[in-house]
């Protein structure tokens, strides 16, 4: 018949559009595929290498790793801190996302403007303003000890204490912003319905809105503990003699002894550790997922 | 010694600048740190001062990598520099550095001379670093010193 075979001749045509349109999606990645393979893979194949090629194939720089209770030290201090930073910015947060996700929108914009200001400042800048805050005779110490509510100035920074802050107020951002994406897609009728249902604000908050905003607290949690196993400005600058991370550990091999070879096995290992942990993180983060949020 | 006194160490500094910065601020009272730079926050008027007793001396070296394509360029660039003590004494003038060339002493004030490591009289209090001994020992000392570090 005349007009099957025309609808068919446009079901070709809408392929052939199709077919020429996904064709141009392709090309339009490529700078992007290009950009990542050759800037990103191609140094981090080299990294592998250089970690197993040291003149010829060899495995003495894990084995080296594995051996040095060094190594151990400084990886589970760059976990503890990595972990702590993730709980860190969550708590702090959590409360700032729900109420930009909440707040008139001029007020919310204020928010976010507040939060991308100290995201667009420079990690040297606001490490070194901590700094200035922190230290023996910084802002905070001086202001406690004029008011009298400390004789002797406490110690703030050079320690754990001066990491996690620096840290948590770095990596903020980046656990706000996924948070308030997904608080704001939240429907917010389903708390209204809730509260309907005869559940107060509080239940309301913990049955429905929490569960709906966890692929928010993975995403964020993911972004900042894989950003805090790579850190190295904040806690070689805040830090003290017992908080070395791995990246300044890998820094120091380096920029210190050219031992590129047990450097990018140091990377490596910290590589793979964490994506162990993030395939790991996400096993459980998906299960404990109620079917509704996902 | 250095056992003892672990615990009440501050910061273990990496970056010179830091050192400067740390005893400048007030954050530490007592430091070892780099003469050059501290000769230099002094004269602006930073409330420090040091001594050079005890103090270690590193030199640095004119390098020429073998294969250079300017050779004979930096070998007349180090013979122009090096073999005038005038040059020393004035380098040194705009950067307290220690001329190794001693002859530069004879172009300088005493003050001037006060200043600078490796003047007669400041060398003799302090003691030179064995770059041959670094040179074999460095991964094996870093190593020990960030288990100490680190216990």
């Amino acid at each position: 018949m005349p007009g099957s075979s025309a609808s068919a001749v446009t079901a070709a045509l809408l392929r052939g559009v199709e077919r020429r349109e996904e064709a141009r999606r392709w090309l339009l990645v490529l700078p992007a595929g290009l950009f990542v393979g050759v800037l990103l893979f191609f140094p981090l194949l080299r990294i592998v290498s250089l970690s197993v090629w040291d003149p010829i194939f060899t495995l003495r720089h894990y084995g080296h790793a594995f051996q040095d209770p060094v190594f151990y030290r400084v990886l589970g201090v760059t976990f503890k801190v990595s972990l702590l930073t993730t709980v860190g910015c969550l708590v702090l947060g959590y409360p700032v996302a729900h109420l930009m996700a909440h707040a008139r929108p001029a007020v919310a914009n204020f928010l976010m403007t507040l939060v991308l200001v100290s995201f667009w400042t420079s990690l040297l800048v606001r490490t070194y303003a901590w700094m200035v805050l922190l230290g023996r005779r910084g802002v905070i110490n001086n202001l406690l000890l004029a008011v009298g509510l400390i004789s002797e100035p406490l110690p703030l920074m050079y320690n754990l204490f001066g990491v996690l802050v620096g840290m948590v107020h770095v990596l903020l951002p980046f656990m706000i912003l996924p948070l308030y994406s997904v608080m704001k897609g939240i429907d917010r009728s389903l708390m209204l319905a809730a509260q309907n249902l005869g559940a107060g604000p509080f239940r309301s908050f913990l049955w429905v809105f929490l569960p709906l905003s966890f692929p928010g607290v993975t995403g964020g949690c993911l972004l900042v503990f894989m950003i805090s196993a790579g850190y190295f400005i904040t806690p070689a600058l805040l830090g003290g003699r017992t908080d070395m991370m791995m990246g300044q550990l890998i820094e120091l091999e380096v920029s210190q002894l050219l031992n590129w070879g047990y450097a990018s096995a140091l990377a490596t290992i910290l590589f793979v550790v964490v994506a162990l942990l993030f395939l790991a993180y996400r096993r459980v983060a998906t299960l404990r997922l109620p079917s509704g949020a996902s | 010694m250095l056992d003892r006194i672990k615990s009440h160490v501050t910061k273990w500094w990496k970056v010179e600048a830091q050192v400067i910065q740390m005893l400048t601020d007030g954050e530490v009272d007592f430091a070892v740190g780099p003469g050059g730079r501290m000769t230099v926050v002094k004269r602006q008027g930073a409330q420090v001062t040091f001594d050079y007793n005890q103090g270690i001396v590193h030199g640095d070296s004119w390098v020429i990598p073998r294969g250079a394509k300017n050779k004979k360029n930096a070998m007349e660039f180090i013979a122009w520099y090096a073999a005038n003590p005038k040059r020393h004494a004035e380098f040194s003038r705009h950067i307290p550095y220690g001329p190794l060339n001693t002859k530069a002493f004879n172009h300088m004030s005493d003050a001037e001379k006060a200043e600078l490591p490796t003047a007669p009289e400041n060398l003799k209090r302090q003691l030179s670093s064995d770059s041959e001994w670094w040179g074999k020992n460095l991964v094996k000392m870093e190593e020990r010193w960030n288990a100490w570090l680190l216990r």
